[in-house]
């Protein structure tokens, strides 16, 4: 099965009419908020992380901006007139 | 699912069959209550009362809005079933409430209580309460259960539900709620206690806690 959104995202942005090559990422989010170092959990926010970096990588998107991993949760919005994303979390805000 | 739904799962008395299932529910979390009440009363040497003045079922989406807490700062201590069984057992913490439950159980005045002991301190009554809920659940089903260790967490409301609706996206789950009260001689605090679990454990910890009930009545 499948698992990763950035293939399906390149391609549903390429029948809209865009070109791979204008694409450029920014990323958020990663956090492992119940991770206890103590008994050994699996990190899987740092493992998507890697695994989006990845597929930005394979498919030449540039990573331009991101705020990733941690311990707390984010909420995000997006401006898709000016590309600004604005990270919300518990310590505050970010904008990418 | 709308508010009303919220509304008419509060008011279950109201049809008989899902008066029975409530009273399951009650009686879930009179024994969860209980055993942790006297777990705690015997380590801390005075008596604790847990009272839950409130239990609801709900769809895990709607718990935000019903709490209305958003972006306030809570600590979550949470474990969950390893195995075939998809469930989560999540406590709350408001921060003023964290503070008034740490005194409690140290026996000091709130403001004496020192972020490190109110870390400690709910992570210990985490330990107990989420364990006394995983035994009543395992003595209702028969079945016994490997939960993870408890672990502690402190982020919004919203983000701490978020982790729970994010995972549990991979399955369809309703979420037992339960509002929670310590009470000791320094005074008392309040908690949340919610139990995420698969319509088919729900169902399963119905029925067989009827039959354990019926059995215990004989």
């Amino acid at each position: 099965m499948r698992t990763l959104a950035v293939p399906a995202l390149v391609e549903s942005l390429q029948k809209m009419g865009c070109e791979k090559t204008d694409l450029v990422a920014k990323i958020a989010g990663g956090a492992n908020m119940f991770y206890d170092q103590k008994i050994h959990t699996v990190n899987v926010g740092s493992r998507n992380v890697e695994a989006v970096k990845k597929s930005l990588a394979y498919h030449d998107i540039p990573l331009v901006a991101s705020d990733v991993g941690g311990i707390h949760g984010r909420r995000v919005s997006f401006n898709v007139f000016t590309g600004i994303m604005v990270v919300k979390s518990f310590n505050g805000e970010k904008i990418l | 699912m709308n508010e009303n739904s919220i509304e008419s799962s509060t008011k279950q008395g109201s049809i008989d069959q899902q008066v029975s299932d409530f009273d399951i529910l009650q009686e879930l979390g009179s024994i969860g209550a209980g055993n942790a009440a006297t777990a705690l009363s015997e380590i801390l040497q005075q008596p604790i009362k847990i009272e839950l003045p409130k239990i609801y079922t709900l769809p895990p989406h709607l718990i935000q809005d019903y709490y209305n807490y958003h972006d306030n700062p809570v600590t979550a201590v949470y474990s969950q079933l390893r195995g075939e069984f998809d469930c989560d057992i999540l406590l709350i913490f408001d921060r003023d409430e964290e503070k008034k439950i740490a005194a409690l159980m140290n026996m000091i005045p709130p403001e004496e209580v020192m972020p490190e002991t109110a870390a400690s301190t709910i992570e210990e009554l985490g330990n107990m309460l989420i364990g006394a809920f995983w035994s009543a659940i395992s003595n209702f089903i028969g079945v016994e259960l490997v939960p993870s260790p408890p672990q502690r967490a402190t982020d919004s409301f919203d983000a701490i539900i978020d982790y729970f609706l994010i995972k549990q996206a991979l399955f369809t789950s309703i979420s037992l709620v339960f509002e929670t009260r310590f009470l000791g001689a320094q005074g008392a605090g309040n908690c949340i206690l919610i139990i995420f679990l698969s319509r088919e454990l729900y169902k399963m910890l119905i029925e067989k806690a009827k039959e354990w009930l019926q059995e215990s009545k004989v």
